[in-house]
């Protein structure tokens, strides 16, 4: 039971690691460094509100093609 | 595909240079912040592609063909409601008007507050009381719709009718969390929010709602205290 245990931690961890593999590797697609894009929403609406500017939004997704 | 497409072209990086650029990765890494974003801006599918005002609410979805001609005619309603919610900061009681009513239609202020919007651009022409009441209808018809249930609920909470069961108190609860949200109901929420958190609180996968839930419960706080002092 525990080895079963232990197999599913580990089973885990690595799809983890594959989700953020493939963010990693969505954030490095030369689109990205076209423009000034933020990632977190929070700073993005914290700069849109210092810089009296509306918010262009481009959602994405790197866990599938 | 638009990423290797538009999004690298020079006339794009002109166009960024106009807005602050937000680039939303849904990653389904665990917890992660800000995840389910899409879904909670009523996107679905990808790519989606909108324009935002600066508190991140969406005021157009681009629909169109995704060229930087499309996107300028798509960005500059952003950039007009931009100006629209300066004037009306300014106190420009006709920028109040529009803004109050563009973003009832956009879904993102309820009927209550429409009202009390609209109450500060003073008296309405007949033609702008026509406009109101339309779209009060249309607001009122659809939030009959969404809170009908939490209405229900929270009577039945009233009267000390909980289900049991994990899953039935988890929905009756959200629901009365929507309806206390919507009614303004600082207590209701609180208690809803008590129980919700005494049932999922040690989730770390709930953090996030707690946040929100959280927040909202100060803004309802800071708008109950604003309405008493009127």
């Amino acid at each position: 039971m525990r080895t079963w245990a232990c197999l599913l931690a580990l089973v885990a961890a690595a799809a983890a690691q594959d989700l953020q593999a493939n963010l990693d590797q969505k954030l490095a697609k030369p689109f990205v460094k076209n423009a000034a894009w933020i990632t977190d929403f929070d700073e993005a609406k914290r700069k849109a509100r210092e810089l009296q500017r509306p918010i262009f939004a481009y959602f994405t997704r790197s866990y599938a093609p | 595909m638009v990423e290797d497409g538009v999004l690298r072209t020079a006339a794009f990086n002109e166009f960024s240079k106009d807005f602050v650029m937000f680039l939303h990765v849904t990653t389904m890494i665990e917890g992660r912040k800000d995840d389910e974003l899409l879904m909670r801006i009523g996107g679905a599918g990808f790519p989606h592609l909108v324009v935002m005002d600066v508190d991140g609410s969406v005021v157009r979805e681009h629909a169109a063909a995704p060229t930087v001609e499309a996107f300028k005619q798509t960005g500059a309603v952003g950039t007009q409601r931009l100006a629209l919610r300066k004037k009306a900061a300014a106190g420009d009681r006709d920028a109040i008007l529009e803004l109050a009513l563009a973003r009832a239609t956009a879904g993102q202020i309820t009927s209550r507050k429409l009202a009390r919007e609209v109450a500060r651009a003073g008296e309405l022409t007949p033609a702008e009381q026509q406009r109101y009441r339309k779209t009060l209808t249309t607001l009122r018809f659809d939030e009959a719709k969404i809170y009908a249930q939490g209405a229900w609920f929270a009577r039945m909470l009233a009267d000390g009718l909980v289900p049991e069961g994990g899953e039935r108190q988890t929905a009756f609860f959200l629901d009365i969390l929507k309806w206390a949200e919507f009614q303004e109901d600082v207590a209701t929420y609180e208690r809803a929010l008590k129980e919700m958190r005494r049932m999922h609180g040690e989730d770390q996968r709930a953090a996030e709602f707690f946040a929100m839930a959280d927040s909202k419960l100060a803004e309802l706080k800071v708008d109950a205290a604003a309405a008493k002092a009127r």
